[in-house]
């Protein structure tokens, strides 16, 4: 039995990649306000999807709650440190999910993983330019 | 009864440990198969295929589930149970759930099958048999 709500699962995910030394305790968030204040790279974490099915003759039900991580790296001028900065990322994002994968208890486990990004494609927000790369996760729970 | 839907399914066994011990809320498919010999008498000249009616009348009920360890009153648990102490049962089964009214089949079975299968991507799962032992599965009510 999980204690997953869509709550607990953000919480838990701030919690990890905000330990990640690639983010840091301030740069990561729910909110994108979060890049105004970003020097490097930051990350946005929402929920994007959920299914319910339902399992058994006893109502026992099969969650998965697909969680978007918006990561952005901030070009700081270098182009060749900025294309360095998107392997640190992915890096450090898949690592920090590899080492919790029930999320703070929070889930059964972790499906897919997907993680995206178009080179060469860049956003200006916030007053800066930022390479972004998606995130996708798949977090299972089990109901009942 | 009319038609309904089978998300509701019931079926509980008698075992060593209990009796009529629900084993349903781990179940996710049941299969009922009620056949009856029919021995072929075609001779020539005739037209159409002849059978004999009134043979030996068999039953089997398969069932798939999720593996369960969560203390021992789990299907799992139950059905090894079961097998390791001979297989011998008394099935009782609702299509249409276990409330007063819906339709019940019960009959003497054996277990003759409990197979369970792991994956990478998959939950863990099992399925299971049962066989007529004795008697025939006789319907009536909850």
């Amino acid at each position: 039995m999980t204690t997953a709500t869509a709550s607990a699962i953000k919480d838990a995910f701030l919690t990890n990649l905000k330990a990640a030394s690639v983010f840091g305790p301030a740069n990561v968030s729910t909110t994108y306000d979060v890049m105004e204040q970003t020097s490097a790279c930051c990350c946005i974490v929402s929920w994007q999807g959920y299914n319910n099915t339902v399992m058994t003759f006893g109502n026992q039900r099969h969650e998965v709650w697909t969680f978007l991580l918006e990561a952005k790296v901030k070009d700081l001028g270098d182009p060749h440190q900025l294309t360095l900065n998107t392997f640190t990322v992915i890096d450090k994002m898949i690592a920090t999910l590899k080492t919790d994968d029930t999320l703070q208890g929070t889930a059964m486990g972790l499906g897919r993983v997907e993680a995206n990004r178009t080179p060469g494609e860049a956003e200006t927000t916030g007053g800066g330019t930022w390479l972004p790369i998606d995130v996708l996760v798949e977090v299972m729970v089990w109901d009942g | 009864m009319p038609k309904f839907h089978a998300r509701n399914a019931s079926i509980y066994v008698d075992s060593a440990a209990a009796a009529s011990t629900s084993i349903s809320a781990d179940l996710n498919s049941a299969e009922l198969s009620y056949t009856m010999d029919a021995p072929d008498v075609t001779g020539f000249g005739d037209n159409t295929r002849q059978r004999l009616h009134g043979g030996l009348i068999e039953w089997e009920l398969s069932v798939d589930g999720f593996v369960n360890h969560t203390g021992s009153t789990t299907a799992a648990c139950i059905l090894m149970g079961l097998m390791n102490a001979g297989g011998s049962t008394l099935i009782y089964f609702g299509p249409a759930g276990s409330i007063s009214g819906s339709p019940k089949y019960t009959g003497c079975a054996v277990l003759t099958e409990f197979s369970q299968s792991y994956g990478t991507e998959d939950a863990a799962a099992f399925s299971a048999t049962f066989q007529s032992r004795s008697g025939s599965l006789t319907a009536s009510a909850w």
